[in-house]
């Protein structure tokens, strides 16, 4: 069990940082589908969750995933869209992990196992960062939609009712639907308005 | 009968709406009839005011009452208004379904569940700010940003509320619960960080949606917020706090900071701002008549918000503009500047207008116990005001090329709530004696 504890760690950790670093949006895309899948499974393994629940929350992913990607995969990669630097970008990784790691000690969550709680928080704080460094829409969404996922994980362990879980699914599949028309509506803005210092400033 | 039949009647219409929603007189008119039929309803149906819909208690007391004919009346007037100048053909199916959601927060007893058809409902507002100027997102983002970083604070605090009903001796429990609780509600009502999408969504957004966030969403968050403070009795000495001092925060610089702004959209921003703010300072005093006196501060907000939007948005459409700024308009639509004029004062609180008396009552009650901070209060709706008088100027002019305006619906219906707003200022007891009878109840 050890051994599984710990690629959880280790695979969420990577995820996450996929998010922060991916440029361009297909990366940060599928490093989020890729933490849907990881949370359902841990949630089954971990906090011992039905198995339906945290199959609908996968499949929430893969929905949230379908009407990101292609967004995604239109956008030009690595264009410069996000305003902070690879440097930038990676001491932000830095800091939502020593940040993690802070509020893991100083505010665990009651009945989330150890290695779940961390996440919560590594999630949250990478979602937040993400916002934090992007100005494209699709980034910022993603960002958003880690930092509702980690949190969603933390508080299913203690509100485990089948509506919350479904209006929180609700919520995240309008959350990729509001960025996919967002990021549209800024890929097709005239030029004027697309490069402009307004529009930069969120 | 159960009153969750109300929103559901609002989501169906939103999915019918959405049908004919290039149809724009029938989408108008189908929006119209629902809401005004759903409050001939709400005073003539046998509801239930007490009952379970999804496994949680549903309430109909006389306030939430008065508090859905607002919703769904100001809504109307909205419809009426954008079936003449259509801000987009999702307008209507939108408003209704965020409607829908927005009634059921009111209704539910649950916090959990408050917050999150608040959340919803405020996620389908975001796909109409874009509307207004094309690429634009910026204040999409800021209001999506807003919303999404709110949920999981007022998620969590529907554990921490209850955790706080039962060890009320526990006062950093209460502490940090009371502190969540405003900060998520501070987020929702764009008072923390100071405006952070008002600014955004004036700038980006149709008239009437900014309208729509601001004279409808904003009071039923706001609503909520009461609600939540009046079950759990045991926050609301600590969340008082918060309130009051936010609330004396947002109106100061909200004032200073809309007297500062040289376009329409900044001016509309900041000034609502300050006057969420005096609405906050009212609930903030922690007494059933501070709270009676911002429910009626938020009926009085929605005209004063109406008539801005509704001369700026007519402005705006003659001039086949739109930017923030604000055309000379005197000389070709007296009836639209006049509106957007008279709608400012009363939004600042200008004695004689309707937005007067709730203000007055806010500011001479925090004079009693704050004398520099009730000041401060009546400063900051006089910076508002000085700011709208600055824009008189702007307004002065006439185009000779513009023709005059055509139709007859905008113009005596904006005159007709110039009218009202008028008549409430020099008789505001109408709007005391509703909020007052429905408290009593």
């Amino acid at each position: 069990m050890s051994e599984w504890r710990e690629a959880v760690v280790l695979g969420g950790l990577l995820l996450g940082g996929g998010i922060i670093l991916g440029t361009g949006g297909r990366l940060a895309t599928l490093s989020l589908l890729g933490l849907y899948a990881l949370w359902s499974a841990l949630l089954v393994v971990f906090v011992d969750i039905s198995a339906g629940v945290a199959l609908a929350k996968g499949l929430v992913g893969l929905l949230v995933f379908l009407i990101l990607y292609p967004i995604a995969s239109r956008m030009p990669q690595g264009d410069g869209s996000q305003v902070a630097a690879w440097p930038l970008r990676l001491a932000m990784l830095v800091l939502a992990a020593v940040g993690a790691y802070g509020l893991y000690f100083r505010y665990p969550w009651e009945f989330v196992p150890s290695e779940v709680a961390f996440g919560v928080w590594w999630m949250m704080l990478v979602g937040l960062l993400t916002v934090l460094v992007s100005t494209d829409p699709l980034q910022i969404g993603i960002g958003l939609l880690t930092y509702e996922l980690g949190f969603e994980v933390g508080f299913t362990t203690a509100e485990r009712g089948i509506l919350a879980a479904g209006f929180l699914g609700m919520i995240q599949i309008l959350l990729a639907l509001v960025t996919s028309y967002l990021a549209t509506a800024r890929a097709q803005a005239p030029p004027a308005t697309k490069g402009s210092g307004e529009e930069e400033r969120v | 009968m159960n009153p969750i039949l109300i929103p559901l009647a609002l989501l169906l219409a939103s999915s019918l709406v959405y049908l004919v929603r290039r149809l724009t007189h029938l989408a108008t008119w189908i929006s119209i009839l629902i809401c005004v039929a759903l409050v001939y309803a709400l005073w003539s149906w046998p509801f239930l005011s007490q009952s379970q819909a999804l496994g949680r208690p549903i309430l109909l007391d006389p306030i939430r009452q008065v508090v859905l004919s607002f919703m769904l009346l100001g809504s109307a007037a909205f419809f009426l208004f954008a079936g003449q100048i259509s801000p987009g053909w999702s307008y209507f199916p939108f408003l209704l379904f965020s409607s829908g959601f927005q009634a059921l927060a009111v209704m539910m007893e649950s916090l959990l569940l408050e917050a999150i058809f608040l959340e919803i409902a405020g996620l389908v507002l975001v796909l109409l700010v874009p509307g207004g100027v094309e690429g634009r997102t910026r204040g999409a983002l800021a209001l999506l940003i807003a919303l999404v970083v709110a949920g999981p604070l007022l998620f969590g605090a529907s554990s921490l509320v209850e955790e706080t009903a039962l060890h009320p001796e526990n006062l950093t429990l209460v502490r940090t619960t009371a502190a969540v609780l405003a900060t998520g509600f501070g987020l929702l009502l764009a008072v923390l960080p100071l405006g952070f999408y008002l600014a955004g969504v004036a700038y980006d957004a149709p008239p009437l949606v900014t309208a729509f966030v601001t004279g409808i969403y904003q009071p039923m968050v706001f609503f909520v917020l009461w609600s939540v403070l009046g079950r759990y009795p045991g926050l609301g000495e600590q969340a008082s706090v918060f309130l009051f001092w936010g609330g004396i925060l947002a109106s100061v610089l909200g004032g200073l900071l809309a007297y500062a702004q040289r376009t329409a959209a900044g001016l509309l921003a900041y000034g609502a701002l300050a006057d969420m703010g005096v609405a906050l300072v009212g609930l903030g005093t922690a007494s059933s008549e501070g709270a009676a006196v911002a429910m009626a501060h938020f009926l009085s907000r929605l005209l004063g918000l109406a008539l801005i939007t509704m001369g700026w948005g007519a402005i705006r459409y003659h001039w086949g503009s739109a930017s923030a700024e604000l055309p000379m308009a005197i000389g070709k639509l007296p009836w639209a500047a006049a509106g957007y004029f008279l709608g400012g004062l009363s939004l600042a609180g200008f004695p004689g207008t309707v937005g007067f008396i709730t203000r007055w009552a806010v500011s001479s009650a925090v004079e009693s116990s704050y004398p520099i901070w009730g000041l401060a209060l009546w400063a900051s709706g006089w910076a508002v005001a000085l700011g709208y008088l600055r824009f008189l100027d702007r307004l002065w002019g006439e185009d000779p090329e513009l023709p005059p305006w055509k139709g007859w619906v905008i113009p005596v219906s904006l005159l007709a709530l110039v009218a009202v707003s008028l008549l409430l200022g020099i008789y505001p007891q109408g709007i005391f004696r509703l909020v007052e009878a429905a408290f009593v109840s």
